[in-house]
């Protein structure tokens, strides 16, 4: 199982980069109801990001209930 | 007048060959709307945890009964992964069924998702299309995580059950089984019934005319393809904008680019996509 400590720093910074990017594509998105094409990363990508997401939330849910 | 009884007939073996696991939760009704709002609300806080817990804490209490009867230690929890990875409510929801039930957790990571938007309950079957659902799962861990568990997929809502049918999908292509659908809020509970599919395609005849006649059979395998895995609600949203021969005919060329989709040979990226932390797509589909 990955664990958040096996990303760099600089995997992470990227990450959170691309958290801002989707956040933001998604408020448009909720507002004009229009999917903002094309996507702004690889699908390749986007399951990476997937991958961190999740194993960061996990985490941070796990030390908080 | 069309004849209803071939349209009978393909719904029927539809309906009856795909898989349709068990929807656990009670259809929600009005509380659907209020969990909305209030899932709004916390979403534009950065949803904070103690108010999220609060929120998923009273939803499930609405259903804890099913939720036992269903879930134990031979189960384990399969929570769709989200789109920003922010969504904590489905996140929370899962460790505390895990909690309470003794069913097990999916670890988190080996199922990752691919496509971009949020389930929204205001985009169109048309513009969902434009960016299909999709996710990848690291096979071989996946399948050792969840051998000899009965597997649930959890997600905060379920409405038309897109997100939650498309990670069954390919949970099949894993070679392993779905038994139910694990939600907090259930706003449709049902899927179509062949009554539901004859109804609906009628309404497209009526519009449509003769022009309609040749394609009969071959759409009614289309409208299965593409609602029969589905809630109710997918086929309901479309079968309300049919008002006239222009939007029946719209959503005759709508319905056939979504069959196609759920037909299609998934590309040679998926296929092959293997990564160092062990993302890999399982075998295509064809139909």
């Amino acid at each position: 199982m990955k664990h958040l400590s096996d990303y760099t720093a600089q995997q992470v910074e990227q990450f959170e980069a691309m958290r801002k990017v989707l956040e933001e594509l998604n408020r448009k998105a909720a507002e004009s109801g229009e999917v903002a094409l094309p996507l702004p990363y690889p699908k390749e990508v986007m399951a990476h990001y997937s991958q961190y997401c999740q194993i960061k939330l996990r985490e941070e849910l796990m030390k908080e209930l | 007048m069309i004849d209803t009884s071939n349209i009978e007939r393909v719904a029927q073996h539809f309906t009856t060959q795909v898989e349709r696991p068990q929807i656990v939760g009670r259809q929600a009704g009005s509380e659907a709307k209020e969990f909305r709002i209030e899932k709004l609300a916390l979403k534009e806080k950065g949803y904070p945890t103690r108010q999220t817990k609060a929120l998923v804490k009273k939803y499930l209490e609405k259903n804890m009964d099913r939720f036992m009867a269903q879930l134990d230690k031979n189960s384990i929890i399969v929570p769709v992964p989200s789109g920003s990875g922010c969504n904590k409510v489905t996140e929370i929801f899962a460790i505390m069924l895990h909690q309470m039930t003794g069913a097990q957790l999916l670890s988190p990571g080996l199922i990752a998702k691919t496509h971009h938007y949020e389930a929204k309950n205001n985009l169109s079957l048309e513009k969902r299309i434009s960016d299909p659902i999709g996710y990848v799962i690291n096979q071989k861990e996946f399948l050792a995580e969840t051998k000899g568990k009965t597997i649930f997929i959890l997600d905060d809502l379920i409405g038309s059950g897109e997100s939650s049918v498309k990670l069954r999908q390919e949970i099949n292509r894993a070679g392993a089984q779905v038994k139910g659908f694990v939600n907090l809020v259930t706003v449709e509970a049902r899927y179509p019934t062949v009554g539901d599919i004859t109804r609906f395609i009628k309404k497209i005849a009526e519009h449509t005319g003769d022009a309609f006649k040749p394609k009969q059979l071959s759409f009614t395998e289309n409208v299965c393809l593409t609602f029969a895995e589905f809630t109710r609600q997918k086929l309901n949203r479309i079968e309300r904008e049919i008002r006239n021969t222009v939007t029946a005919t719209k959503a005759i060329s709508v319905i056939e680019a979504a069959a196609r989709l759920e037909k299609k040979i998934l590309p040679p990226t998926f296929i092959n996509y293997e990564t160092s932390i062990g993302l890999h797509s399982t075998a295509s589909r064809t139909i």
